[in-house]
């Protein structure tokens, strides 16, 4: 069966119609809509929120988020609000975004549609991506990373490095914190602190 | 029984959670574990035993995270659809559900969610068996940081046609991943 390139038109059917979804997705997978977004000055964030504009977006507001690339924090992109709201930026990022917040009434409504959008369930490519944690390394990965053992090459290594610095993946950071401590922390320290939140949960459980 | 398996899954993931508390909240980690394994007690009849328990566990950690931080007021309140500061909502703004929301029910969106995340991980385990780090690197700067082409070239040291391509032929796996009737007919004829 052959596939149908969707026109304009059909794009701008489901813009007009709210089907933000599938509004994005044909701008994605399309390289006709990419074509468009590429050319568009409206933001995602700006283009699914804004309600009021039936018409097909043809230009954007001018308070649009930064420009992909740009330096954090000082002018965060769509990106790192997801992550932000996610928790999962580095601590300092993080504290640097919520003081942001408050000084800068138009970044906190720009994540205010962000999460209209979110709690109205709009697929987010990287939230999806960071969530099921497609390219984290496991944790027998991150065990010869941390021990330096010949079971990853060392391009694998630098991949490695690059996951946790780079991308900044909190969950892979917490996971190499957590291994660190089991070879410098001693056994008994750890298994007291297990006792003690086994001890103050168990009598809660739902049987 | 069951005191055993809760104690083997505390021993099996306390740390990483408590690491992971530890970076925002180092004075209160520990409770937020406990939040966390409290959490997953009460939330235990709507998991889905077919998602990753470790992933799960750290969702709900950044809950009771975010939770504690409002509470201390160190994180911003952020206002959600029809005012309300807490709480899910479900509509857009304007308090009227859209159209598309009504008929794209969770479950539908559940399984579009679901086919993206294997045709992106298919592409990844391809790359990552092959060795094609690079080409890993660059997409996930990508689609995960939001780089822009010149500053992922610049950063990895290769050029703007480079990223491009990598970045044509990733779309276009996920795309013909994508082309099923079953999940997204409006891709498929």
């Amino acid at each position: 069966m052959a596939t149908r390139e969707p026109c304009r038109r059909e794009i701008q059917r489901c813009y007009r119609s709210r089907d933000y979804e599938m509004y994005f997705w044909l701008l994605w997978v399309f390289p006709s809509g990419e074509k468009h977004l590429n050319t568009c000055s409206h933001t995602a964030v700006d283009c699914m929120a804004n309600e009021s504009d039936q018409k097909f977006p043809t230009h954007f507001s001018e308070d649009k988020l930064a420009t992909p690339g740009d330096s954090m924090p000082l002018n965060p992109t769509q990106s790192d609000l997801e992550r932000y709201q996610d928790e999962d930026l580095p601590a300092e990022e993080m504290t640097q975004i919520e003081k942001l917040l408050r000084d800068n009434p138009k970044l906190m409504a720009k994540l205010e549609r962000l999460n209209e959008q979110r709690n109205a369930g709009v697929h987010s490519f990287a939230a999806i991506w960071r969530r099921d944690r497609l390219s984290c390394p496991d944790r027998e990965q991150l065990r010869s990373y941390l021990r330096r053992l010949g079971a990853i090459s060392d391009k694998h290594r630098s991949y490695i490095e690059f996951h946790l610095e780079k991308i900044g993946c909190q969950i892979c950071k917490a996971n190499l914190a957590d291994l660190e401590r089991q070879r410098d922390e001693s056994t008994e320290d750890s298994a007291v602190r297990r006792q003690r939140i086994f001890q103050s949960s168990v009598g809660y459980l739902q049987k | 029984m069951w005191k055993d398996a809760w104690k083997d899954l505390i021993a099996r993931y306390e740390g990483r959670l408590l690491a992971f508390a530890q970076s925002r909240l180092p004075n209160d980690s520990e409770e937020v574990v406990q939040d966390t394994f409290m959490g997953f007690d009460y939330s235990l009849p709507n998991y889905d035993d077919k998602r990753c328990l470790e992933a799960y566990l750290f969702a709900i950690c950044r809950h009771k995270l975010t939770d504690r931080l409002r509470h201390k007021g160190r994180r911003p309140t952020v206002r959600l659809p029809g005012g309300s500061t807490s709480g899910r909502g479900n509509e857009l703004s304007g308090g009227i559900p859209t159209p598309s929301y009504l008929v794209r029910s969770d479950e539908r969106r559940d399984i579009e969610e679901k086919a993206l995340s294997r045709a992106i991980s298919e592409q990844v385990d391809y790359w990552q068996q092959r060795g094609d780090w690079t080409k890993l690197k660059c997409v996930e700067l990508l689609f995960v940081r939001d780089w822009a082409n010149n500053k992922v070239a610049s950063d990895l040291g290769i050029t703007e046609q480079q990223v491009a391509n990598f970045k044509h032929d990733f779309r276009e796996k996920v795309k013909s991943a994508l082309k099923r009737p079953d999940v997204f007919p409006e891709l498929y004829e």
